[in-house]
């Protein structure tokens, strides 16, 4: 700490120019003529000033209030030596994000260095015991401390680099809350410190150092220490890869960036590949099976570029792979992208009003989900509003809706369908509502819901007919969208309203309220959720069979074969959620039946390391660290200046016999 | 006699008027006189008879006695004698210190002893010692006569032997007026001096700065009569070492004057010269009141 910083050690350095100047005037030499000086012969001459040059003589007692002067000053600082017996408590927390394994220039990764920077904060402590937190999509607190350098490598096995993003406030506040208040916390990143970020530098940025700054209190600042280990490279990235999932419509949406002061050229390859099945699994321990290349081309990318490309795969059951050149950061150079695995839903609409109908028939052909062409549907959109107790639809109604014939045996085999029943009230028996709308946003079906300025019209509370069921979305005390189970899983969706008095189905509301009508039942549909995911974003598998568990088996996104161990996942109401935060394909086993799907590394905001930094922010040497790790040394220089004094009060005021007449009046 | 010398004789002989010299038990020789002398001597007062001896003179046979006893003896008287006070001032620089009043006061003392002289009919002479011995002239009359040649010795008064070159009277009272701060041994001095004197008296005259330093710190000495530096701190300590020393000088000089039957007097030379109080030397027998 700065000496200006200490107020009691700057006021005790001013006091020893106070003192040598008070010494000085003492001491500056006043003329007087004698009779004779033989009779001063016994008095000492004094020393440190004169006309000769003498070698320096000072005064003792100067000397002493000097040294006991500077001993309260340096006490006053607050010196400390090491404690002898003191282990360190560190938390190092992991930036688990992919960009952490670029390549440097020197030919090590980011990781790499991050290791280095390890060993050497945590060499400078001496004795020290340190845990990790691995910073990925959520703080992971690893297993085990260690106390000596050499086992930093291998506690470390779980900071892989893959993450798509590092939550490094939320392990920040974990390593505190784990290491205690006297712990030390060490990041290691590739990107600067928040607090070091000028604001507004990065929203990411201020919200993690929102995060960090909440958990910092006043006795913990200071026990954080950053260091950024990263190095700016230009880098090409695929930071989008999207498959439709309309099996009838295969496409295939990839992004392709520059993240580079210059212009960049980029060669992406696109493979077909039928090696990746779900029902057999990967084949290969080196890539997605047999591939052959569909697609090559060169992408000339100005500096700071995302260039879209929309291909169209030839077979639709194959795994489509796309790669880029290697650069500095190969980890965001593949995706991968599997064919979807679900048919669409077969949809019947069976509805009188005939601007109805086709609204509803243009939102679901619009959805990309679902399918009218079906003789068995799983999903029914009716204007024949049922009352009492829930029950499957009527032949009729299946009739009507579908332009299919189907048989009897066959209608006996099909699972009972959803219903949604819209109640459309007459035009004199209507109340236009233009909000507010109450939605309840738990709703599977209000996601991406908004009703604000429209008109919806349903009918009066006296002419409507009883409303039964879950409310989803109501305007007032008037219900306009309930919710009530059929038989068996089936559920039943009741939509009060009348389309011609409403601008609802000319709103963009309406076809995110019948998409989300469609997935709300497709979910419940086996299989799973979907095939291309993103980092951190759940898949839901509905096994055929009933089963206890699955086991998800990880892969890497070259398709080879790991020797990682099986996870196994419970099935709760024969839906298991599978979360996946690292990049890569998951082969799902349940029971007898099996699964793939892929997550590919997708986040822009890794993929530019333009930005990385090598820095350092925070010093490990506050208050509480001081205090812990410390021992104090005031109380020795106190003692040693009261002993100084205590001395110097002895030489003052002893008797002053003839023996010592010359020693004291030298040391006056 | 220089005119700054002028006042402070003038107020010291004015001071001793009242006073006159005590003759010592040695009766003082002199020149034929008036006052009668310890010795045998022609004055009219008897002082003893003796057996004749061949070649006494017939005159002083006393005839009456001879008539009586049929012995010859012969009728002493005492002899008739003029006293003489022989002065010696310590002429070297330290006795004008500046910013003391010593140079008055030992040139006023001087007066006043020849005040006591001039009202006990006695003869005297005054001295300047110092590097030069010299009889000060017109030291035997009036002081507004006097020529004193200065405090301008730069020479201790130990240095040179305090009688060389001086025609001091026998049997003479001498006194010697000084300091005596200066780094030699009194005995020397006091034998000279009291070799074949009556009596003899040694007068210290210090300012108040010599008998008790006033100053504090650090302070650059000068000697006055050398010039030489020497830089001390002061402080009671180094005070109370200095009086010592003084008072060791003094006993000294004290010892030494015993031993000849002499006396030491001490004078303050501000307290003197503010009032001329003599009474230190009526206490130590060399003045009386007249």
């Amino acid at each position: 700490m700065p000496i200006l910083g200490l107020p009691l050690a700057l006021i005790g350095l001013a006091a020893l120019p106070a003192l040598t100047a008070i010494y000085w005037l003492r001491t500056r030499f006043r003329r007087q003529e004698v009779s004779s000086l033989f009779l001063w012969s016994l008095v000492a001459q004094a020393h440190g000033g004169g006309r000769r040059a003498t070698r320096l003589q000072t005064p003792l007692l100067w000397l002493l209030e000097l040294l006991a002067l500077l001993l309260l000053a340096f006490a006053a600082a607050g010196p400390r030596i090491p404690r002898a017996d003191r282990v360190v408590p560190v938390m190092v927390v992991l930036d688990d994000s992919f960009s952490m394994s670029a390549v440097q220039d020197d030919g090590y990764t980011v990781r790499e260095a991050g290791v280095d920077a390890i060993t050497q904060e945590l060499g400078r402590l001496g004795p020290f015991t340190a845990r990790f937190v691995v910073a990925g999509p959520a703080p992971t607190l690893q297993e085990g401390a260690i106390s000596r350098l050499a086992d930093i490598e291998s506690n470390i096995g779980d900071w892989r680099c893959e993450s798509t993003s590092s939550s490094i406030g939320p392990a920040v506040a974990l390593a505190r809350e784990v290491g205690g208040p006297d712990c030390r916390v060490l990041v290691i990143s590739d990107h600067p410190s928040p607090d070091a970020q000028t604001p507004g530098e990065g929203s990411e940025a201020e919200q993690e150092a929102t995060v960090i700054s909440t958990n910092n209190t006043t006795d913990q600042a200071g026990r954080l220490r950053w260091r950024a280990v990263g190095q700016p490279q230009p880098n090409a990235a695929i930071v989008n890869a999207v498959r439709s999932t309309d099996p009838q419509r295969d496409q295939v949406l990839i992004e392709v960036a520059n993240y580079s002061d210059k212009p960049f050229s980029a060669t992406m390859t696109l493979s077909a590949s039928a090696g990746a099945d779900s029902k057999t699994g990967l084949q290969s321990d080196t890539d997605l099976g047999q591939s052959r290349v569909i697609d090559q081309r060169t992408l000339d990318l100005a500096a700071h570029e995302t260039r879209r490309l929309r291909l169209v795969p030839p077979k639709k059951s194959e795994t489509l792979i796309a790669q880029l050149d290697d650069d500095a950061l190969t980890a965001d150079n593949r995706a991968v992208l599997l064919p979807p695995a679900r048919e669409p839903l077969p949809v019947a609409v069976s509805i009188q009003d005939p601007v109805l109908f086709k609204a509803v028939r243009s939102a679901v052909q619009a959805s990309g989900a679902a399918s009218l062409e079906t003789n068995q549907p799983r999903l029914m959109f009716t204007d024949r509003v049922r009352q009492g107790p829930a029950s499957p639809p009527t032949d009729s109604e299946i009739d009507t809706a579908t332009t299919s014939a189907t048989s009897p045996d066959d209608r006996a085999a099909t699972p009972v369908p959803w219903r949604v029943e819209f109640e459309v009230p007459e035009a004199e028996a209507i109340d236009a509502y233009l909000g507010p709308f109450v939605i309840d946003y738990n709703h599977p079906l209000a996601a991406g819901l908004s009703l604000t300025g429209l008109v919806w019209a349903a009918p009066t509370t006296e002419s409507g007919l009883p409303v039964v069921g879950r409310a989803v979305v109501s305007a007032g005390d008037v219900s306009l969208i309930t919710e009530r189970n059929l038989s068996g899983d089936a559920k039943s969706l009741r939509i009060r309203l009348r389309a011609d008095r409403s601008t609802l189905l000319s709103s963009a509301a309406w076809p995110v309220l019948i998409a989300n009508i469609i997935d709300w039942q497709r979910v419940e549909l086996p299989g799973l959720s979907r095939v291309n995911a993103r980092p951190g974003m759940p898949v839901r598998l509905r096994p055929n069979t009933p089963v206890d568990y699955v086991e998800v088996m990880y892969h890497p996104l070259s398709g080879a074969l790991t020797e990682e161990a099986v996870k196994r996942i419970e099935v709760f109401n024969n839906v298991a959620i599978l979360n996946s935060d690292r990049p890569g394909i998951y082969h799902v086993s349940a029971g007898a039946e099996s699964h793939l799907y892929t997550v590919n590394a997708l986040s822009p905001e890794e993929s530019d390391i333009s930005m990385a930094v090598t820095a350092e922010h925070g010093l490990w040497n506050d208050e509480r660290a001081l205090r812990t790790d410390y021992r104090g040394l005031a109380w020795i220089l106190g003692l040693a200046a009261l002993s100084l004094l205590a001395l110097h009060a002895w030489l003052q005021y002893r008797p002053t016999g003839p023996s010592s007449a010359v020693n004291s009046e030298a040391t006056t | 006699m220089a005119d700054d010398w002028g006042k402070p004789i003038a107020d010291g002989y004015n001071a001793g008027l009242g006073y006159a010299l005590v003759r010592p038990s040695r009766t003082p020789a002199g020149m034929i006189g008036e006052q009668l002398g310890s010795h045998v001597g022609s004055s009219v007062e008897f002082m003893d008879y003796r057996e004749y001896t061949p070649g006494d003179d017939l005159r002083r046979v006393d005839w009456s006695v001879y008539g009586r006893t049929d012995r010859l003896v012969v009728k002493l008287h005492r002899e008739e004698v003029t006293p003489h006070l022989d002065i010696l001032v310590d002429a070297s620089r330290s006795m004008a210190l500046a910013d003391s009043d010593k140079p008055a006061s030992v040139l006023g003392l001087a007066g006043a002893l020849s005040a006591a002289a001039d009202n006990a009919r006695w003869s005297r002479r005054l001295y300047a010692v110092g590097e030069q011995n010299d009889q000060v002239p017109g030291g035997e009359g009036n002081p507004q006569g006097w020529v004193w040649p200065g405090f301008d010795s730069r020479q201790p008064l130990g240095a040179t032997p305090i009688t060389a070159g001086l025609k001091l009277r026998r049997r003479g009272v001498r006194v010697l007026i000084s300091d005596l701060l200066f780094d030699s041994d009194p005995w020397p001095i006091v034998s000279r001096l009291a070799e074949g004197a009556s009596a003899l008296f040694v007068i210290q005259v210090l300012a108040t700065q010599d008998a008790n330093p006033p100053w504090n710190g650090d302070l650059r000495l000068v000697d006055s009569e050398t010039g030489l530096l020497r830089e001390v701190r002061l402080d009671s300590g180094a005070r109370d070492r200095y009086l010592q020393r003084l008072q060791t000088l003094r006993q000294q000089w004290s010892g030494a004057c015993r031993r000849v039957d002499g006396r030491l007097i001490e004078f303050i030379a501000e307290d003197l010269a503010a009032g001329w109080d003599l009474r230190p030397l009526v206490e130590r027998e060399l003045l009386r009141l007249s």
